[in-house]
């Protein structure tokens, strides 16, 4: 059966084939470890002590950090909504970065905003701050007018300055947290004085029902665009987390909900000015951090706790997010390869960058080059059938197997879908996913790598629908 | 040929994969009791809750409670209890903890408290704290002499709510139980002592050679006590201890209040460590007096941002004389970092007119 292909070389199918039952059988690895991981976060919420946590004083009090561009629809909800977090003590930090609509007339408007005299707690380029506000109504919160550029870090990094408290959580303006997600999110740091960062589950808003800044109810998206990324998010943002959690090689919490001690922030340097993936690089340079001070386990991922934000609904937005993802993931790797079997470092830490580097940053290298190539052949006529039916087994049950045991995670560890039809549906998207999806997400990521390559930045922006009515209008006619 | 062992064997094999399947079956129905955090166990615990409260009011006696309690699944009603037990107090939760004592489920988790696995007995440990369970107190010493930290610091809660003495005299001593612990949860567990556990503290701190997590959280519950006769220790701590020690003794000192505080904060704030300075600064602010305006207005003009920010607040909490001292210190233009932090503070009394409670809040 081999014959076929030995004019391009019988070693690159097999290479092919076993780069892909390997890829296969590590994320069912992972989805095994997430599940112990799963498992053992739920019996330690069963011995928390929540309840000391609420006291007055010994709650570690949280700064939320809001870098916001262009937000002007959706912003307010937000904020607002951030407000209502059952949490004992927090200030709210918004910055806004440069937006060229009107995002801060609006908070200006709703908060009874007003010039402020906050001082700054660290050095921070000056002249980049156009002006502080704060609210006689709301002594909580803080709004920063700051020119744009230098991306989310430097946005962050100004905020940081600002901000009070010793631990800090940065959100995404787009975000929707649960009333109980910063007490989820706290609660490692209340026990365990060597945590320095814990994220939590980041899953897609659209199709979920909203009610004064909360959800409601969750069920798939109209988009098709948006149902595949549910269960993409479902496998990489909660299974391949909690797994790495458990091998305490966690590289990354994601931008959009992650509570961070403050100290060690600072102690790294802050996030990265200008970086595209500094979510990434930060979380890797507190892994370094860590390990060079002797914690174990000081980042971690919870489960339990839960973040919504809004996913692209187009191809072309979809696009230039995941290029962009890919960008970041490739200087994260750069910056920090000092991880890579470095002996300063144990040996966990070394797999777990081999893993990003083989699997998350080339993979996709090898998915579009390998489906490429079985493309010529089967177009030139050359190609052997018994070899694409194994390639392609391995393909679609690789990609399906690890997701359908993301569904299952989602049931143990953070079950929001109430519907039969919502799961069934998931398990479908799971399948279908392999056709089509994945090879176009493995193409932007290819082209994010060739950006890198050529030194060429896209950022991006995904346009807001704000207050979602199609969403209210959908939850009434369910029912009436 | 299957001898009767192997039978046996094969029918417990069977059984257990049929109930693995089973929960796995209900995991995947959204309609389903099993799911993730259980929604069906939050909705029993909500009834059994109110089973709770019809006893309380003595709409229903205690018989009736035992028997639906004793019917309820184990984990719905011990979440029922942990609802309903963080409401209630004193008297009302000795009567329901008498009622409920007999039940099987009670004594089983007692039982627990000898189990191999740490994680079931620090559970056990948790359940039981949620009992006046008097009877109970060696088992859960033994479980938290034994360790390890989460079983330890579990069994030690159980016996704090339980006001418990020995155990708070075993912790005192054995400060390497707790010092994975962060220091706020040291000072809740501690503060569940109650006010008799202080001279316990207090005597544990005058002699106090080490330093460690529980021990520095000790310092902070006599502050949260107010308790007075601490004093003289906290203020040889505050003039001679360490670091941590020093921080500790000036928030302590902060807490218990009064003038015969005054001296020793006054003097920590010419302590060589900014910390010692912010804290010291921050207690002057609650115990407001006007002999503590100068040295708070010399300490806005400090080269630690902490120090200058607690210490123009507290300024701040001194009413209109603070206010005439902030005006000055913004009006100097020799110290620009001063006068914006004064200029801050000025703007929320300026504010709090309008929307009062907003400088007490950020202070």
């Amino acid at each position: 059966m081999w014959r076929d292909l030995s004019f391009w070389g019988t070693w690159l199918g097999t290479l092919l084939l076993i780069y892909s039952l390997g890829v296969c059988l590590v994320y069912i690895g992972l989805a095994l470890l997430a599940f112990i991981e799963a498992r053992l976060q739920r019996r330690r919420a069963r011995t928390a002590d929540r309840l000391s946590l609420f006291e007055s004083d010994l709650a570690p009090s949280i700064s939320i950090l809001v870098p916001a561009f262009n937000e002007e629809p959706t912003i307010v909800d937000s904020v607002r909504s951030l407000m209502q977090l059952e949490y004992p003590s927090f200030e709210i930090v918004v910055v806004n970065d440069g937006s060229t609509d009107h995002t801060l007339d609006r908070m200006t408007r709703a908060f009874n905003l007003r010039p402020s005299r906050r001082t700054l707690r660290a050095r921070v380029p000056r002249e980049r701050v156009r002006g502080v506000y704060s609210s006689p109504d709301y002594p909580f919160l803080v709004v920063l007018d700051v020119v744009n550029g230098g991306g989310k870090a430097r946005a962050v990094n100004i905020a940081l300055a600002f901000s009070r408290h010793p631990l800090i959580l940065v959100v995404d303006a787009d975000s929707v947290l649960e009333r109980d997600t910063l007490l989820q999110l706290a609660l490692p740091f209340y026990e365990d004085a060597s945590v320095l960062a814990v994220g939590g589950v980041v899953r897609p808003v659209n199709g979920c029902i909203l009610e004064h800044g909360r959800v409601v109810d969750c069920t798939l998206p109209r988009s098709q665009i948006a149902r595949y990324q549910v269960v993409e998010y479902l496998r990489s943002m909660l299974t391949g987390r909690l797994g790495w959690t458990l091998l305490d090689s966690l590289f990354i919490i994601s931008g959009a909900l992650g509570l961070f001690s403050r100290e060690a922030v600072l102690a790294v340097g802050g996030y990265r000015d200008g970086s595209m993936g500094e979510d990434m690089d930060l979380c890797m340079r507190l892994q370094r951090w860590a390990a060079r001070n002797q914690r174990r386990l000081a980042i971690r991922f919870i489960g339990g706790a839960v973040g919504w934000t809004e996913v692209p609904e187009t191809l072309k937005v979809l696009s230039k997010q995941r290029s962009r993802w890919h960008q970041g993931l490739a200087e994260a790797l750069w910056y920090n390869r000092e991880l890579l079997f470095n002996q300063r470092f144990a040996l966990h830490h070394g797999i777990a960058f081999v893993f990003q580097l083989t699997v998350e940053f080339i993979g996709p290298v090898v998915e579009v080059a390998g489906q490429l190539v079985l493309l010529a052949l089967a177009i030139a006529g050359k190609v052997d059938l018994v070899f694409c039916v194994i390639y392609f087994s391995i393909f679609v049950v690789g990609g399906t197997l690890p997701t359908l045991l993301a569904i299952v995670l989602e049931r143990a560890a953070c079950p929001r879908f109430r519907r039969r039809r919502d799961l069934e549906g998931l398990a479908l998207y799971a399948l279908f996913e392999n056709f089509g999806y994945r090879q176009l997400t493995a193409w932007w990521r290819v082209m994010g790598l060739v950006n890198t390559l050529r030194g060429r930045r896209t950022w991006g922006e995904i346009s807001r629908r704000g207050a979602q009515p199609a969403q209210i209008e959908t939850s009434e006619s369910r029912a009436a | 040929m299957a001898t009767p062992d192997t039978r046996n064997w094969f029918e417990r094999l069977r059984e257990r994969a049929r109930g693995q399947i089973a929960r796995w079956s209900a995991l995947l129905d959204p309609g389903s009791t099993e799911a993730g955090a259980s929604g069906g166990t939050a909705a029993e615990a909500e009834r059994l809750a109110l089973a709770f409260a019809r006893f309380i009011t003595g709409e229903t006696g205690g018989f009736a409670l035992r028997r639906v309690m004793a019917a309820a699944r184990p984990e719905a009603f011990w979440a029922a209890l942990e609802a309903f037990t963080d409401n209630i107090a004193g008297e009302e939760w000795r009567v329901v903890s008498r009622e409920l004592l007999p039940l099987d489920e009670v004594e089983s988790e007692c039982r627990r408290l000898r189990h191999p696995s740490a994680w079931t007995r620090a559970l056990a440990a948790r359940h039981l704290g949620l009992l006046n369970a008097r009877g109970m107190r060696a088992s859960l010493r033994e479980a938290m002499r034994r360790g390890p930290s989460l079983a330890t610091f579990t069994a030690a809660l159980a016996l704090a709510r339980m006001r418990d003495r020995e155990a708070l005299d075993w912790l005192l001593d054995h400060p390497d139980a707790t010092a994975l612990r962060s220091r706020q949860q040291l000072v809740a567990l501690l503060k569940r002592f109650g006010r008799g556990g202080v001279s316990i503290l207090r005597e544990a701190i005058s002699g106090w050679t080490v330093q460690s997590p529980i021990h520095l959280a000790a310092v902070e519950v006599v502050g949260v006590w107010e308790d007075h006769e601490s004093l003289p220790a906290l203020g040889r701590m505050l003039r001679a201890g360490d670091l941590e020690a020093r921080v500790a003794a000036a928030r302590a000192l902060g807490g218990i209040g009064g003038r015969s505080a005054l001296p020793a904060l006054v003097a920590a704030l010419d302590d060589q460590a900014w910390q010692v300075r912010a804290q010291a600064a921050r207690a002057l602010g609650r115990m407001p007096d006007p002999n503590s305006i100068a040295p708070l207005g010399a300490c806005v003009r400090d080269v630690a941002w902490w120090v200058r920010r607690n210490a123009a607040y507290a300024i701040a909490l001194h009413g209109a004389a603070g206010r005439v001292t902030l005006e000055a210190i913004a009006r100097q233009r020799n110290d620009v970092f001063a006068s914006e932090m004064a200029a801050e503070v000025l703007q929320l009394i300026e504010w709090e007119r309008e929307s009062p409670g907003g400088l007490s809040r950020v202070a």
